[in-house]
């Protein structure tokens, strides 16, 4: 295809011109967006799932008169248990010190037990083998069978909570893509065809002077291809920037159990891709426009 | 040919002009000149009747066909047609373009064309600041830039003084000698008068041929 890249249309003078840019602008930067918000709720999700799942925590609520001995002896039975079941890789006592650190957060400086005088449950954190499955019931069965007041949480429910969650997220941060897609779409149908309109009388003159439809469709996807570059250009850099600042802020708040909402380098790839992506829809979509258009006019 | 569900306004015509002949259209307001031209560079298509450009019956011809036959037609509007936003140069330019010329050719031709014709001096100017005869004479040069094998001339020299319509008649004629075929559409009988071309009559829609006028009325 011969390509023109000389306009002969005086488009850059259409009131859409003015506008275009912008709308794609915004466009890139809502869709990117939603795609970063969906990105980093996955990475997210997957680094809990990897902690959650393939884990056991094991509670033993101290009854009234059981002292450390007594716990000592019941924990131990349990370990000693724990190490006979197969699918098992290893069981240890979640230390003191750890759950302090985890209840930092909400406690402050506290320290648990001697301070607040609350009896604190012995909390074992067994780690799965690799793709194995366990039977929870029969095992909670014959833990209690062994000690009693032993409660058995696996994280399969939260993990399953969890993913429901963050795939919610993905499919509204689709729509959205989709309806941004779209709207775009419509806005380069809608200028194409304002322009077709107003420049009717240049375009029939060039039809005369033999000008092929492929010549005059490359006017209005020229023109788009420049305005959409301007407009994606500026979208993925804004984004880029919101991204960066939420990225910063969420640091300086510091919430230990919200990992950082970073993008990894490949994300930030895809980020780029749906600018890229918009200006390619919308020029395709300028070509189309007015090869549709020029064909009902002729 | 008829426009839209109006009374047929071009009837029964019938003619052949010769490849390389000069023609006159004559007729007063009304008569139907502009339709005829329309007809010739395929503006519009007869309701009836076929019409052979260049050995095809363009009335039958593929659309994908029509840009290349064009290509080959060049037309002086009436009202000169030059685009705003374009430049003389620009505008003028626009043939060679559109028949996918590179800017080397553009560069080369289009100055040497407008220098020739009196407008070296305003190649980067905009139609709205030429004078009428400039403007027509940027519209003579876009018609001929590009070498057709037909010139179509819609009043051509309307709204210019005699001066310049004589000067304009003159370039015809060099571009005749070099076998370009050329149609001059014209209620002007002075410019009818001074030059001895044949002449092809039109009174409301009809043809007439006047004494020794049209080179062969031979039917199509
Ligand atoms: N676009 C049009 N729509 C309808 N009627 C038209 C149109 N153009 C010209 N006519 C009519 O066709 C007839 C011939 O017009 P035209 O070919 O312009 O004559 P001329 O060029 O000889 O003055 C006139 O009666 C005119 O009113
Ligand atoms: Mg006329």
């Amino acid at each position: 295809m011969k390509s023109f890249v000389k306009p002969i249309l005086p488009l850059s003078s259409d009131p859409s011109n003015r506008f275009l840019p912008w709308i794609i602008g915004f466009m890139v930067w809502l869709a990117t967006l939603a795609f970063a918000a969906s990105m980093i709720l996955s990475n997210i999700s997957k680094n809990w799932e990897g902690v959650l799942t393939g884990a056991i925590t094991i509670q033993i609520i101290p009854s009234e008169n059981d002292d450390t001995q007594i716990l000592k002896n019941k924990t131990q039975k349990l370990l000693a248990l724990l190490s006979k079941i197969p699918a098992i890789e290893s069981a240890s006592v979640v230390t003191l010190d750890e759950i302090n650190k985890m209840l930092q957060p909400w406690l402050g400086e506290k320290s648990l037990s001697t301070e607040l005088g609350i009896p604190i449950p012995v909390l074992i954190d067994a780690r799965l083998k690799k793709n194995m499955v366990i039977n929870t019931d029969a095992l909670s069965a014959s833990l209690k069978a062994t000690v009693k007041g032993v409660r058995l949480n696996d994280h399969a429910l939260w993990v399953d909570r969890l993913l429901e969650f963050t795939q919610a997220i993905r499919i509204v941060a689709l729509t959205i893509m989709v309806l941004v897609i779209i709207s775009a779409i419509t806005t380069v149908v809608f200028s194409t065809r304002t322009g077709l309109t107003i420049h009717s009388e240049i375009i029939e003159l060039t039809h005369f002077i033999g000008a092929r439809e492929e010549f005059i469709r490359n006017q209005f996807s020229i023109n788009t291809f420049k305005l959409a570059i301007k407009g994606g250009l500026c979208g993925l850099i804004t984004s880029s920037a919101t991204l960066l600042f939420l990225g910063s802020i969420m640091e300086g708040v510091g919430i230990g159990l919200i990992p950082p909402v970073h993008l990894t380098a490949f994300q930030w790839l895809g980020v780029g891709g749906i600018g890229l992506t918009a200006i390619f829809i919308s020029t395709v979509t300028a070509n189309l426009t007015a090869k549709i258009i020029l064909r009902r006019m002729t | 040919m008829r426009y839209g569900i109006s009374q047929e306004i071009l009837l029964d015509i019938s003619f052949t002009l010769e490849k390389g002949s000069f023609t006159f259209i004559t007729g007063s307001s009304g008569a139907g000149k502009s339709t005829l031209l329309k007809l010739l560079y395929l503006a519009h298509l007869p309701s009836r009747g076929k019409i052979r450009l260049f050995g095809k019956d363009v009335t039958k011809i593929n659309r994908s066909e029509l840009p290349g036959i064009r290509q080959r037609i060049g037309v002086v509007f009436q009202n000169f047609r030059l685009i705003p936003s374009l430049t003389t140069l620009d505008n003028v330019a626009l043939p060679l373009r559109i028949a996918g010329a590179s800017e080397v050719q553009v560069k080369e031709h289009v100055p040497e064309l407008l220098d020739w014709v009196g407008l070296g001096k305003h190649l980067h100017d905009y139609p709205e600041t030429l004078s009428g005869g400039q403007k027509q004479r940027v519209a003579i040069a876009r018609a001929v830039i590009a070498r057709p094998s037909l010139l179509l001339a819609d009043e051509p020299t309307g709204n210019v003084d005699d001066q310049i319509a004589l000067k304009f008649m003159f370039l015809l004629k060099e571009l005749n000698k070099i076998g370009t075929t050329i149609i001059v559409a014209t209620h002007d009988e002075t410019l009818i008068s001074r030059f001895d071309l044949p002449r092809l009559h039109l009174e409301s829609g009809h043809l007439n041929f006047p004494e020794g006028s049209v080179t062969n009325g031979a039917i199509r």
